[in-house]
């Protein structure tokens, strides 16, 4: 389980309002996060990945603190937009790089990224660059690299965006069956309300830094208030 | 435009190979491997190329990265805007920089073993380290901040950092950055002239001019010059295959802070002793000159004149080399707009290639050519100025460049639809977009021609000075306190016509 409680921050730079999150997403539970442009969907992400540095709050994962640790340290795993992927190395070692940076895998780690490359439906291509992959490729070598990495916690930043939605509708399928296959907890941050139809049974509407609305998915994106999600979904 | 260019670079060439066919010169005889000096002058030059490329750029590679580790360093601008200085301090005023720290009474005294391969390293690392500083370090703003994040999720260290992130974005900008480096100085006249220290230390453009000036052997003239348009011409062959050339941009950094305090102190480190290496000598010139006989050399009227000749003559070539590069630019950018792309790079070449012939070989020929027709010591200027117009077209193609084909790419048709041209078009599409790349051209050709110590050692006397052959001759006469007052000056009025021009020209940074 995933619980974030009292998680403050806010932008030097910015005169926006402090931001505060308050969430709880159980095992093996995906939650998606949706919310107008510069809400802090991404922010929460990188707090819990520890990109940024909360002013307060805890973090816990299954009830142990994980916001006092170091980024490499904390059980999680992020896939971005774009550039997951390093682009002058092969798909293996793009995968490599998530068990052990200096690249001295044992057999059995070897095993393991050939594994999740198969998994992922993509054993024929260990050879090649991210530049002759597609869009959908690529994300699918990030998600081979999350598989072997073993984090119980998955982060999708918009992940899927570029995509068009047959192909964004399968990745979402093959996330949740990914995050059930391996018992792990995942929140995706998505501008199309579509993709968390698809992705989870609950969805969390943020809005000028705080979690505003959550909710079953369908009864939050039929519900009017609070009046923000009415204007960020544009019902009448 | 492009037959004036070819004429301008062609013709003297020709004249000085016409020069040696005639009765009581040498012959020209191209067999230079069976001379040993001259085995000896391409073999310096490769040499102190090598060496200076290399130990510019790799240090250069640690302090970049050491500023791009370090957004938030106090004074950060200010500091990158001191790595800026080298590139419009003249040459000779920069020898004169290192002789005041390195020399006999400078503050870490070298004594003779500076004039030879070391005063020539000191001076060349001290212009090309911050330009390669410079060059590299916007590079690393094109590493995508996810990559620095995945790094740091997947635990990687400084190394490994390195090696997957930071590596890769470095092998593909670093041929071209040590290329440039190395171009410069193979060809860089003053400070091998001045800091050489003889024979033994000779470069072919020295070899050049030694030929010229002193043993007027034309012939010799002629194979040296074709020996360095051979060697430049491989290194900028070699450059246009590797292609990718950083633009010299300075921003603040998206890399990460480097948290570790070992690795932060590290980084200061690098960047305090690369401050010191660019900046001492300058304070070191300012605090000798300060010392040194103001009243007197000051007082001196012919300083004054030659300032004003050295005024004229940057302006002058200013005007010229942006003229010329706006005519051929405009004309190859209309040749891409007509799909004709082969033949408008061709004429972007044809502006670049003037770079790999020797100044001075130019002058000598336009010397040549003239003299049979006028009095050429009247015409000592004018041909300085022609030459240094020259030589500033690869830097006024190289910073208007892109904005004149982006202006021809984006406003092209809607100046058609909307019948601008002419005054019109310049007045409201050109100027605004191509003011500040216009400032830094005429700023930058500005002071290099004020700087300039080629073709005016070579035609130059006490009459007819500029103020940088006027520290070249003080020097001569073992007089350096006055040299280092009057490399002040220099120093001081290239800074002060680089900041004016740039400034009115170019308007505003922040507009």
């Amino acid at each position: 389980m995933l619980k974030i409680e009292g998680l403050e921050f806010s932008y030097r730079s910015e005169s926006t309002a402090r931001m505060h999150f308050d969430l709880t997403v159980a095992n093996g539970e995906v939650l998606s996060l949706i919310g107008p442009s510069g809400s802090g969907k991404s922010t929460l992400l990188s707090l819990i990945a520890g990109f940024l540095p909360a002013s307060a709050g805890r973090i816990l994962v299954a009830d142990e603190p994980l916001h006092n640790l170091p980024v490499a340290e904390r059980s999680v795993s992020i896939v971005f937009q774009q550039h997951n992927l390093f682009p002058h190395l092969d798909l293996y070692t793009n995968v490599a790089l998530g068990i052990d940076p200096s690249l001295r895998l044992t057999p059995d780690q070897i095993e393991s990224v050939r594994a999740a490359l198969a998994r992922l439906g993509l054993e024929s291509m260990q050879q090649r660059k991210p530049g002759e992959l597609s869009g959908g490729q690529r994300q699918r070598v990030a998600l081979a690299r999350v598989l072997v990495r073993r984090r119980k916690i998955l982060l999708l930043d918009e992940a899927f965006a570029a995509l068009g939605p047959a192909l964004r509708a399968e990745l979402i399928e093959l996330v949740k069956t990914l995050v059930r296959e391996h018992d792990m907890t995942a929140l995706l941050v998505s501008h199309q309300p579509g993709d968390a139809l698809i992705a989870s049974a609950r969805t969390a509407f943020i809005c000028e830094g705080r979690v505003t609305a959550l909710a079953a998915t369908g009864q939050l994106l039929a519900q009017s208030e609070p009046p923000q999600l009415r204007d960020y979904l544009g019902a009448k | 435009m492009l037959a004036i260019l070819a004429l301008l670079v062609l013709a003297p060439m020709a004249g000085l190979l016409h020069l040696s066919t005639l009765p009581g010169y040498e012959a020209v005889d191209l067999r230079f491997w069976e001379s040993a000096y001259l085995r000896r002058v391409v073999f310096f030059s490769l040499w102190q190329a090598l060496l200076s490329t290399l130990l510019s750029v790799l240090p250069a590679i640690l302090v970049a990265r050491a500023f791009a580790m370090l957004p938030d360093l106090p004074l950060r601008r200010l500091l990158l805007g001191l790595f800026a200085l080298p590139l419009v301090v003249p040459a000779v005023v920069v020898v004169m920089a290192v002789v005041s720290v390195y020399g006999s009474d400078g503050w870490l005294p070298l004594g003779r073993s500076l004039y030879g391969i070391n005063g020539i390293l000191l001076a060349h690392v001290f212009f090309n380290l911050p330009l390669a500083v410079r060059l590299l370090l916007p590079q690393w703003q094109t590493i995508p901040q996810h990559h620095w994040q995945l790094g740091e999720q997947l635990g990687m260290n400084t190394w490994q950092r390195f090696r997957f992130i930071e590596w890769p974005m470095l092998r593909e900008s670093l041929p071209g950055v040590l290329l440039l480096v190395y171009m410069l100085c193979l060809t860089s006249f003053a400070v091998v002239l001045t800091l050489g220290g003889g024979p033994r230390s000779t470069t072919v453009e020295v070899a050049i001019y030694q030929s010229l000036r002193f043993d007027f052997d034309p012939a010799r003239a002629v194979v040296l010059a074709l020996l360095q348009l051979g060697l430049c011409m491989l290194v900028a062959m070699l450059s246009l295959k590797l292609q990718r050339m950083p633009e010299v941009e300075i921003a603040i950094s998206t890399a990460p802070r480097s948290r570790a305090n070992l690795s932060r102190w590290f980084n200061l480190g690098l960047i305090l002793m690369a401050t010191l290496y660019v900046g001492m000598p300058l304070l070191s010139l300012l605090i000798d000159a300060l010392h040194g006989p103001l009243v007197q050399t000051l007082g001196d009227l012919r300083l004054w004149q030659a300032l004003v000749n050295t005024l004229s003559i940057g302006l002058s070539a200013a005007l010229l080399s942006v003229s010329g590069g706006w005519l051929l630019l405009q004309y190859s950018a209309s040749l891409a707009r007509e799909g004709r792309v082969k033949a408008a790079k061709l004429v972007d070449l044809a502006g670049s290639i003037v770079y790999v012939v020797p100044p001075l070989v130019i002058g000598t020929g336009m010397f040549v050519l003239l003299s049979p027709h006028v009095d050429v010591f009247d015409w000592v200027y004018p041909i300085v100025i022609a030459v240094n117009a020259l030589m500033g077209l690869p830097f006024v193609m190289r910073c208007l460049g892109p904005a004149i084909r982006q202006n021809h790419a984006r406003y092209h048709r809607l100046c058609l639809g909307l019948a601008l041209h002419g005054w019109n078009r310049f007045r409201y599409v050109e100027w605004p977009s191509l003011r500040r790349p216009l400032g830094l051209a005429i700023a930058l050709v500005a002071v290099l021609a004020m700087g300039d110590l080629g073709v005016i050692a070579l035609f130059g006397s006490t009459d007819s000075t500029t103020l940088a052959l006027m520290i070249y001759q003080q020097l001569g006469a073992y007089l350096v306190a006055q040299a280092t007052v009057t490399a002040v000056l220099l120093l001081l009025l290239c800074l002060g016509v680089f900041a004016v021009l740039e400034r009115c020209i170019g308007g505003r940074a922040d507009a």
